[in-house]
């Protein structure tokens, strides 16, 4: 019996052959991954430059319509409604980014620990999270911007609480749902500490349920702070925020509809982006979960 | 079941008095003294001290805690300091307003989403079905407050045909007030509705996998009458918990909408309790939002439990 084994590619980049393949053959991901592009190239670029500055207010070129001067026209305070929307776009990635973070960094290794240590730690860490859960997120964003003062750093604390235990809670799930296999089991043989096997097995193998977790985050976390801005709890001026930008909008809705048009786009266009981003993640990243939802 | 809606009374009375006391905490604790938070930093002395001794902030934290708690248990919520009116009779004048806009919104959204759902679910894969999904995506994207703007710039201002706002009371005019939740509700309603149609679909097509439907067709009975009386029931149960999840999503959404219709309602009573620093009217109001949230993740769980037993053993 002297057969030979059939040589099968190296199994890694065999996997991230046909990831990217099929990355580019699945609508929601290539969409969504151009909207969020955009979205990103915008707020990154308007660090730089923007085709006019938006903190001067000049009544003499309010209200103008699209023109070649200024693309989307200019607001009642004769700012120019292009620029604001890439400022916008800085203003919704930044605080989603680090409200995102916020509820990672907090959140994964409260659930991984709260998955390692059964009985009361446990108990504890997943009661708070009830807890937090119990409170309409929205409304205690409100009270917390409220008490701390409305602005940038108060909405991305307020924000990012509400991301802890949505992130406990997944990375407790992912990790409950690895215990027992075989290469955990090898690895605690081996003598490593639940430290280092949380570190080198659990999170590598939870990384994906993260990663999609984190994209469907971050489109709530953008119309979160709309909302807070539109409230004015969120960013003040002269800094630029869609939220902000629908609200004085809203004035002066019977005269220049226009103005709620743009900002309320740019909302849907990275909430819509982040979504079918994560969406395509999902169907690539982890089969099994295809066609449900969140 | 009986003692697993107990054990979950037990969990639901533990989280309520959590909750109590981080809202007393971020209310009455962390800004310092209440009194000067409610007059400003230019308050006269004493004016502070009268008001400290008005709201019985002499006495120590854990008394003052103790003390909001028997109150409320006792339907006594305090005076409000902006109205001089007691609270309780606020929020019962505010939640004829917040009640039905909620309810409303969530039968709304319901009655759109599970049809739309069912539909697609039974062209699964057809145009019609990536048409659906694809509205539906966009739909879960819109902020609520951006629809409503636009629903008054078609409806109040060019159609002329829906007030853009304010509310004349139930007893003032009832097709009044019906008029002026309208716009509020759809509002609401319509990303809730995108969610759900989306769950109420996946939900379906996991059940239409099951052997049960084979069976039930193999039986003879039609496509029609499986989908329905075997497909749809069952696919019922996630949407269910979906449902109860929304409902916080909708008291929070009351805020904005409310304030956006000037509506006085509790999402508005609460906003406005916050910049006018009344304290009362907010600690109260927000306690009683939150028990509603609770109260209603509790029925969820009970009404999980009995559609499906197999869940009664993880309590």
């Amino acid at each position: 019996m002297n057969q030979e084994l059939p040589s099968y590619p190296p199994l890694a980049s065999f996997d991230e052959i046909s990831i990217w393949k099929k990355a580019f053959h699945s609508r929601s991901f290539v969409i969504g991954a151009v909207l969020a592009l955009v979205i990103l190239i915008a707020g990154v670029t308007s660090v730089f430059w923007t085709p006019y500055a938006i903190d001067v207010l000049d009544v003499s070129k309010r209200l103008k319509p699209m023109s070649s001067e200024f693309w989307f026209g200019t607001d009642q305070y004769g700012r120019d409604i292009f620029s604001m929307l890439m400022v916008g776009a800085r203003t919704s990635i930044i605080v989603a980014l680090i409200a995102v973070g916020i509820g990672m960094l907090i959140g994964v290794p409260l659930g991984l620990l709260a998955a390692a240590q059964k009985g009361f730690l446990e108990e504890l860490v997943m009661r708070t999270n009830d807890l937090i859960f119990a409170f309409p997120s929205l409304l205690s964003a409100v009270l917390i911007t409220s008490i701390f003062g409305p602005g940038t750093i108060n909405a991305v604390i307020a924000i990012g609480i509400f991301n802890i235990p949505v992130f406990a809670r997944v990375a407790r799930g992912g990790a409950l749902s690895l215990s027992g296999r075989e290469f955990l089991l090898a690895a605690r043989l081996s003598g490593k500490s639940s430290f280092l096997i949380t570190l080198e097995h659990v999170i590598p193998n939870i990384a994906n349920l993260l990663i999609v977790q984190a994209t469907i985050q971050l489109s709530l976390a953008i119309l979160s702070e709309a909302g807070l801005s539109y409230l004015g709890l969120g960013t003040q001026p002269p800094m630029a925020s869609w939220g902000r930008m629908l609200y004085e909008a809203q004035t002066m809705v019977a005269f220049a509809p226009q103005l709620a048009l743009y900002p309320g786009f740019a909302i849907i266009f990275s909430v819509l982006g982040f979504n079918l981003l994560g969406d395509g993640l999902r169907d690539l990243l982890d089969p099994k979960m295809r066609r449900r939802v969140a | 079941m009986l003692w697993f809606a107990f054990l979950r009374l037990i969990g639901l009375l533990t989280t309520l008095l959590a909750a109590s006391l981080v809202i007393f905490v971020v209310l009455e604790v962390i800004p310092g003294d209440p009194a000067e938070v409610m007059l400003g930093l230019n308050a006269q002395p004493d004016t502070l001290a009268a008001l400290r001794a008005e709201l019985g902030l002499n006495a120590p934290l854990s008394t003052r805690y103790v003390n909001w708690l028997l109150g409320m248990l006792r339907g006594e919520f305090g005076v409000s300091y902006t109205y001089s009116v007691p609270v309780s009779e606020l929020i019962g004048e505010r939640i004829q307003v917040s009640l039905p806009l909620a309810t409303g919104a969530l039968i709304l959204s319901t009655v759109i989403a599970i049809p739309i759902g069912v539909y697609s679910a039974r062209y699964h894969g057809k145009v019609i079905d990536t048409g659906i999904m694809s509205i539906a995506q966009i739909g879960i994207a819109i902020p609520n407050f951006w629809i409503a703007i636009l629903l008054v710039y078609v409806f109040a201002i060019v159609l002329r045909v829906l007030p853009s706002g304010g509310f004349p009371g139930w007893d003032v005019s009832f097709f009044g007030s019906l008029q002026a939740l309208l716009l509020p509700v759809i509002a609401l309603a319509l990303p809730q509705a995108s969610i759900l149609a989306r769950v109420m679909r996946s939900a379906l097509l996991d059940v239409l996998h099951e052997d049960y439907i084979r069976t039930a067709r193999a039986k003879g009975l039609s496509n029609k009458a499986t989908l329905w009386r075997h497909g749809v029931r069952n696919a019922l149960i996630p949407v269910l918990t979906i449902l109860g999840l929304q409902f916080s999503f909708l008291i929070a959404g009351t805020v904005i909408i409310e304030n956006l219709f000037y509506l006085p309602g509790l999402g508005r009573l609460i906003f406005q309790g916050i910049t006018q620093r009344d304290l009362i009217v907010v600690k109260s109001s927000v306690m009683l939002l939150v028990a509603l949230t609770i109260f209603v993740t509790f029925l969820v769980d009970i009404a999980y439990a009995a559609i499906d037993p197999r869940l009664r053993r993880r309590a």
